[in-house]
């Protein structure tokens, strides 16, 4: 095997592997039949590579969207559980025998494992949102000078606008929260904030 | 029926378009793909493996070509190529996307962007 067929097929490295194994050979073949020794046309294969490479593994994605919706869904479990679980005993005020999140927070307060717990708790609804928009809506520039720019939701299944609903849902108490415990001193009427 | 559902439908990329067009006359393999796009457009369009056989596989999955099954000319050709051909919603895919760039073209032409009675 020439050293530029070995090269090739190190850069199909960049294809999901179920396409390499049905198209890799047809594609190698493509390549000897083109194959030039000069420097643009190194550039034109590498450009092509890098584009349809990044084309193709978006494609399995979102051929796997039901499991990325999932995957996010499961994500949303945790930070879901902590909201949950604090409205229902702080802001409604229904005593719950055991609240888990703090008997972990009492467990992490004061180390810097309650950063991440912190983290974890934020940032997870901003996860599962992104992992679902990601996959289930696609941006694409306007075919004409009239349309900016084009938004298509994809096949979306009822689990993905659950788990966007949600996370939103959450993000707005958790938004909602921050704000309005931290009122009293944004408004200067607590002093030890 | 088809052709005003095909109307309906999103522009074709200039790859599908192009494969499309290639495969209009006979069946071929990618490499012919590529070698009948480059001559038509002289060599402004030259397809990659990775952009070939993306749209190729597209295609397959959409209806619009199939795997020929029959070899033009198998002796003077490598039998590890695979051969394809258009469908007839390919075909039909194809005249409603040439008739929609017609339509455009003639609308150019009324804007005065493209010279009147030329062809």
């Amino acid at each position: 095997m020439r050293i530029s067929d070995r090269l090739f097929q190190l850069m199909m490295i960049a294809y999901p592997s179920r396409f390499r194994s049905e198209y890799g050979s047809l594609m190698m073949r493509q390549f000897r039949d083109t194959r030039g020794g000069d420097i643009r046309f190194w550039m034109w294969i590498a450009h092509d590579t890098a584009v349809s490479g990044t084309r193709e593994r978006l494609a399995e994605w979102r051929g796997h969207m039901s499991k990325i919706a999932l995957i996010a869904a499961l994500i949303l479990v945790l930070p879901f559980g902590f909201v949950l679980v604090n409205v229902l005993q702080y802001e409604i005020g229904i005593p719950l025998p055991w609240n888990p999140y703090d008997s972990v927070y009492a467990q992490v307060r004061g180390t810097s494992w309650r950063f991440l717990f912190d983290a974890v708790i934020l940032f997870s609804p901003v996860a599962a949102l992104l992992m679902v928009l990601f996959t289930q809506v696609r941006f694409s520039g306007g075919q004409d000078k009239a349309v900016f720019a084009r938004v298509e939701i994809l096949r979306a299944s009822t689990l993905a606008y659950l788990v966007v609903g949600t996370s939103l849902a959450l993000l707005s108490a958790m938004g909602l929260y921050l704000v309005f415990e931290n009122l009293p001193c944004l408004l200067g009427q607590q002093v030890l904030c | 029926m088809a052709e005003s559902s095909n109307r309906k439908a999103p522009p074709l990329t200039p790859a599908v378009f192009e494969i499309l067009l290639a495969l209009a006359d006979q069946d071929r393999h990618g490499y012919g793909i590529m070698r009948e796009v480059e001559r038509r457009t002289a060599g402004v369009l030259k397809l990659g493996p990775g952009t070939m056989y993306g749209s190729i596989k597209r295609m397959l999955e959409s209806g619009l070509i199939e795997d020929s099954g029959d070899r033009p000319d198998p002796e003077l050709d490598d039998d590890r190529r695979k051969y394809y051909r258009l469908t007839t919603q390919g075909r039909q895919t194809a005249i409603a996307e040439a008739n929609r760039l017609e339509r455009q073209v003639r609308q150019a032409r009324e804007k005065n962007l493209l010279p009147k009675g030329v062809r």
